[in-house]
């Protein structure tokens, strides 16, 4: 009997850490199959919106190489313009 | 060279557009289904944002040393495209990871390194805008630093414990997805060489416009 209740006790002991450490989890809350239903994200939209991202990404930097591109033209046309108004050197007198 | 370019842009566009085709015929992951996908423009995208980021630093080491204005301008337009090709992967993970991982964003080293390293580049362009003079020197020790990053980003998923995928995923493609990701790699290197071309033009055409500027003052 004595064997027993020692055999009990230790038993109880290797148990107790197991124990413990179940109850420092956080409580399991059973799933609420409406919840549970919402939680499925779809993977197509996602995919989708992943490749229309870089669609946007490179479109969007193509546009603004253009405009970038094209202010530089403009103004490098305006400086040439102004460079060529400019009255040349005068002749020189023999 | 214009033609080269204008070229590279159509077959990427073209490539592009045939990409989707490409993706949907590769076979599905059996764990993650159909969000893996968004891998073969997720990961060329990287990879071009590696090759980018060594051409800004090493183009930036060479202005650094020869004070060349090709390296300069070639550096300048590198380090934007990081930014460009940065922001798809840095956007295109996050919707993966929510479907796989569960969560957008993960504070672990792949991730992490790799939004420093981007704004590392962000903080380049912004040097190069609002630094004033000499400030093509500083951004180019940026550049440098920039680059620096990218073995670090390259090997973290091997070196610390990460919920990203690791580097072994690409070379044990199986056939099939295989030929879809390198056509996307093609297609990703052929547009980044047109926008590199491009950029590098824009460059040249500022570096002139500044010396018309000059001339008109000078005078």
């Amino acid at each position: 009997m004595q064997i027993l209740k020692t055999a009990a006790a230790l038993l109880c002991a290797a148990l107790a850490p197991a124990v413990l450490l179940a109850q420092q989890t956080d409580d399991f809350v059973p799933v609420d199959p409406a919840e549970h239903g919402l939680e499925q994200l779809p993977a197509a939209p996602m995919v989708m919106a992943a490749y229309a991202i870089v669609w946007l990404i490179l479109i969007g930097y193509v546009w603004s190489l253009r405009r970038r591109q094209a202010r530089v033209e403009l103004e490098m046309a305006a400086l040439r313009s102004r460079i060529n108004e400019r009255p040349g050197p005068e002749p020189r007198q023999p | 060279m214009k033609m080269m370019m204008n070229l590279a842009l159509l077959a990427a566009a073209l490539m592009f557009a045939a990409a989707p085709w490409m993706i949907m015929r590769a076979p599905q992951e059996a764990t993650m289904g159909l969000i893996q996908k968004i891998f073969y423009f997720h990961v060329p995208a990287a990879f071009v944002m590696f090759i980018t980021a060594f051409v800004s630093g090493i183009a930036g080491g060479v202005y650094l040393f020869r004070r060349s204005a090709r390296a300069d301008r070639i550096s300048a337009a590198a380090g934007e495209l990081v930014v460009i090709f940065g922001a798809i992967v840095l956007l295109t993970g996050p919707i993966w990871a929510r479907k796989a991982w569960g969560v957008w964003w993960q504070w672990d080293a792949r991730l992490t390194i790799t939004l420093v390293m981007w704004l590392i580049f962000v903080a380049f362009l912004l040097l190069r805008k609002y630094g004033g003079p000499g400030s093509e020197t500083l951004s180019s020790a940026v550049a440098l630093f920039g680059m620096a990053n990218v073995p670090f980003v390259y090997w973290s998923v091997n070196i610390w414990r990460t919920v990203h995928p690791s580097t072994n995923v690409v070379p044990s493609l199986q056939p099939g997805m295989r030929e879809a990701f390198w056509f996307c790699v093609v297609a990703y290197l052929l547009l980044y060489a047109a926008f590199l071309a491009a950029r590098v033009k824009l460059e040249e055409q500022r570096g002139a416009l500044d010396e018309l500027h000059f001339e008109i003052g000078a005078d």
